[in-house]
């Protein structure tokens, strides 16, 4: 409470005097206690959801979005009913949303990783539990093992206190995401921005498409994030320093934190030099006093590119030929070998209906979702023409970089409409912009939105404004919910549905991952549906195979699956029965399946039990639902070991 | 001023040496994780930021450069530990105690050289009853996130899939003639499982049988000579259930 009264110099608006205002001050903070009483009974309302769905009880997926929109919206009625915030309140409320969507993301899996890129790395933290060193080859992720940030701190982390990897890994998660939204308050006070503009920056980067699921996983980008942005801070810092000891300081500590994110994550540190290079460039050119000390900036500048390109060149060399998938991605080149056999008109009518019923999104929350999108998209540019009317107090030379990002962001519109794959790819870049963009966002509703909350003594006029303005504020927090990833049928952890990311990882089908790994090892070629197939990938290391669709998509063993299994050398099928049982819940069962979208009933059984009826096709593993047949005894792929 | 920083870093050192100590003399894992948490992720942090101005810096943006700094620092450590020694535990015990001790070392010199800080203000009485406010508050937010952390742990693991895994693995095989294989089970039925094996060899409808009992987790396995030019078939049962589980491998033909 004695920081209250620490008012900020650098803080541009209004606030400064109103923090001086002691009383005041003191009903922020007890504004702050309901803030964080709130939020964290969102959290509970949201655990209780996930044990409905647990239970199979009905009325889970309103409760989830109950709780979810009350973690969201709360920190918005503390901006709404304060025009200024003290820094402690900021830092504290910008913590506390990092916390509470921490937590409802570790309700929805507290025993075991829910994603498949957690295994992945949990992969390469494993090898070097075993081996006390680091840069193994990792079978279901080459580039895990040469970005080992994560692995290092949770492999120490275990070592030291014999919690497993979940729980260690778990605890770096929690962390990282927490110092992400921390560091982004932090950031935008960089920035000169208010306290209550910065929660603002921090509450619009929450609402990014990947930010409460994806950046809570135990994934390598979830831990460089957080030093994407400290980097920031600390370059930020010695740009505006003034004293030349701290400059040089800062400089060292700028170098250290871009090379602990180098190591971590590849696409983090391409946009962290990025970043670096706009804002050191911006200093050059719009900063007169730092083109007289071009020397400090080169001494910054090119330690943070060798330590790249040596990194990238020397150690993860897997790195550039791993992210050629992301042009694949965008025109939708799918690594497709083998043409895949359209199923016959027999076997569709098995499955075709009336209806196709793929979980979609209700229509009026998808809506919701867009229209929080576009706000955002609409804000933008009211951020970036105030920051540059505002240039005096926005200099020019720290904020080229956040409105390089805010023009970025636009960028990625095209691409997610024109761009077959571009969803994913969209929607983590998104976040990422959403960093510096999100500055300006803030900037946006701040000034062009938010402006007049909490000045009740106006006409109607202003009142009007005042709650159309928290309405569409509200729209795109509580639009980020649906919106965001995974999508609405994974929203609940069970029960299991096939293709429903998440919800498709069980403690069978992981399990089944492990036996898999064990028995037939990362050189067996399995064919399977798509899900098991990232999740046998990601446990086991087994090459996905995309082109199986039609070895299940027949009713009887046929020449046609007879060539799929020679040309593409399948030597086991993983038939999981919960196809015959289910339809898949985003619409398809296999890679490029030729039945997308049009599932209206489940497999057939015969689709999965004809490999039973095939001589020398053995039955290796049988756990009541997942079997796994082995082919390599079958003349089919004999024929493949003749050739 | 010294005096303040004096006490910091003893309470800081005391720490380290206590976690230390503990972590070395006990292989408790709760008593580990209790004291592994702080030592890895607090106190190098601690140390490095011990000199950092209390008063231009809020709890809050301290709190998250420790953690920040104590990963970062971790990361460095294990790099470096990778080159040199390994990264077994006596190693990261041995760096991330000496890497507290030797930033305490340090930033006392920085401390001992500066003068202009002041010492912490008294918090005045409406500050001090507003910091018990915020400290129940808060009290009350974790205890709320404890619950609801709880209610998932309890019905995740009341709803988990109960199974088992049961399996016929060729593990000799010379070219494709089989000579050997596993039959296997484990258990993930959540408690402690009483099963019934029957093996099949060829036509033959008189099973060899098997009946054991597995902990959760616990796995069971036996080699079976194989021929390949006669069938193997084998099915589970759990006791007390109807289901069966069949595994098999065919005679080549």
């Amino acid at each position: 409470v004695r920081n209250l009264a620490v008012g900020s110099q650098n803080d541009l608006e209004e606030s400064s005097a109103f923090e001086k205002n002691e009383s005041l001050l003191v009903r922020t903070a007890n504004l702050f206690e309901f803030t964080l009483l709130f939020m964290a009974i969102g959290v509970v309302i949201v655990s209780i959801a996930y044990a409905l769905s647990r239970a199979n009880k009905p009325g889970g997926i309103e409760l989830y979005f109950a709780g979810e929109f009350i973690i969201a919206l709360t920190p918005l009625i503390l901006l709404h009913r304060n025009r200024a915030i003290s820094d402690v309140v900021g830092i504290w409320t910008s913590i506390t949303i990092g916390i509470t969507s921490f937590v409802a993301v570790a309700c929805y899996s507290p025993l075991s990783f829910a994603f498949v890129d957690e295994y992945q790395h949990s992969l390469t933290a494993n090898s070097i539990l075993a081996t006390d060193h680091l840069f193994h080859v990792n079978p279901a992720l080459a580039v895990s093992g040469q970005f080992p940030g994560l692995e290092i701190v949770t492999t120490g982390l275990s070592s030291l206190s014999g919690l497993s990897v979940f729980a260690a890994g778990t605890i770096i998660a929690g962390i990282s995401h927490i110092l992400m939204t921390g560091f982004v308050f932090v950031l935008a006070r960089q920035f000169n921005l208010s306290s209550r503009t910065a929660v603002l920056a921090v509450v619009v980067f929450s609402t990014g498409y990947t930010y409460q699921a994806f950046l809570s996983y135990f994934a390598y980008e979830t831990f460089a994030v957080p030093f994407l942005i400290a980097t920031l801070i600390i370059l930020v810092k010695m740009l505006k320093s003034q004293e030349l000891t701290a400059t040089k300081i800062l400089g060292c500590l700028t170098i250290v934190l871009a090379f602990i994110t180098i190591v971590s994550h590849h696409v983090t540190s391409y946009l962290l030099i990025v970043l670096v290079v706009i804002l050191i460039g911006s200093a050059f050119f719009f900063a007169p006093r730092w083109r007289h000390r071009t020397s400090l900036i080169v001494l910054v500048l090119l330690p943070v590119l060798a330590l790249i390109l040596t990194w990238n060149l020397a150690v993860a060399t897997d790195t550039l030929r791993y992210l050629s998938q992301i042009k694949s991605q965008l025109f939708g080149l799918g690594p497709q070998a083998i043409a895949i056999e359209n199923p016959t008109k027999n076997f569709a009518l098995n499955v075709l209906g009336t209806h196709a019923n793929v979980i979609n999104t209700p229509t009026p929350l998808k809506w919701l979702g867009e229209l929080g999108v576009a706000v955002v998209v609409l804000v933008i540019p009211i951020g970036a023409w105030t920051v540059w009317r505002r240039r005096r107090s926005y200099p020019l030379y720290l904020w080229l970089m956040p409105l390089c990002a805010a023009i970025a962001y636009y960028a990625l519109l095209p691409i997610f409409v024109f761009s077959p794959g571009g969803t994913g790819l969209v929607g983590r870049a998104q976040v990422l912009l959403l960093i510096p963009a999100g500055l300006v966002a803030a900037v946006g509703m701040s000034h062009g939105l938010m402006a007049p909350f909490g000045r009740h003594t106006g006409g109607v006029a202003l009142h009007l404004r005042t709650y159309i303005s928290l309405v569409l504020v509200s729209i795109v927090v509580i639009g980020a919910v649906p919106a965001s990833y995974p999508g609405y049928a994974s929203k609940l952890p069970t029960p299991y549905n096939v293709d429903a990311i998440t919800r498709s990882v069980d403690r069978r089908t992981v399990a089944a991952g492990f036996w898999v790994s064990r028995f037939l090892g990362p050189k067996a070629r399995i064919a399977a549906d798509s899900t098991d197939d990232t999740i046998l990938e990601a446990t086991a290391g087994i090459p996905v195979i995309e082109y199986s669709a039609n070895l299940f998509e027949t009713t009887r063993f046929t020449d046609g699956n007879a060539q799929l299994v020679q040309e593409g050398k399948i030597s086991y099928v993983f038939a999981n029965s919960r196809l015959t049982h289910e339809i898949p819940a985003n619409g398809s069962d296999f890679y490029h399946d030729p039945l997308t979208g049009l599932y209206a009933h489940p497999l057939p059984a015969s689709s999965l039990q004809k490999f039973d009826r095939i001589a020398g096709v053995n039955r290796v593993f049988d756990d009541g639902t997942i079997v796994i047949y082995s082919l390599q005894g079958s003349r089919y792929y004999r024929t493949v070991g003749a050739k | 001023v010294r005096r303040v920083y004096l006490r910091h870093a003893a309470i800081l050192a005391s720490c380290t040496a206590i976690s230390a100590v503990v972590i070395e003399l006990f292989s408790n894992r709760l008593i580990d994780a209790v004291t592994a948490i702080p030592l890895a992720l607090l106190l190098p942090g601690a140390a490095a930021l011990l000199s950092l101005d209390g008063d231009r810096v809020s709890i809050g943006e301290r709190l998250l450069w420790t953690f920040l700094a104590s990963i970062g620092i971790s990361v460095l450590g294990g790099l470096g530990l990778n080159l040199v020694t390994g990264l077994t535990r006596d190693h990261w015990l041995l760096f991330e105690s000496g890497v507290v001790l030797v930033l305490l070392c340090v930033n006392l010199g920085i401390g001992w050289r500066s003068s202009d800080s002041t010492p912490p203000s008294v918090p005045r009485r409406n500050e001090k009853s507003g910091q018990r406010r915020l400290f129940v508050s808060a009290s009350v937010a974790i205890l709320l996130l404890a619950v609801a952390l709880s209610i998932s742990y309890v019905s995740a693991n009341h709803s988990q899939e109960r199974f088992a895994q049961f399996w016929l693995n060729p593990t000799v095989a010379q070219g494709l003639q089989l000579t050997s294989a596993q039959l296997g089970v484990q258990n993930f039925e959540g408690r402690t499982t009483h099963f019934a094996v029957s093996i099949y060899k060829g036509d033959s409808n008189a099973p060899m049988r098997r009946t054991f009992t597995l902990r959760d987790g616990g796995t069971w396995s036996m080699q079976i000579k194989g021929d390949a030019k006669i069938n193997l078939r084998a099915t589970l049962r759990v006791a007390g259930g109807d289901s069966l589980q069949t595994v098999r491998l065919d005679a080549l033909r």
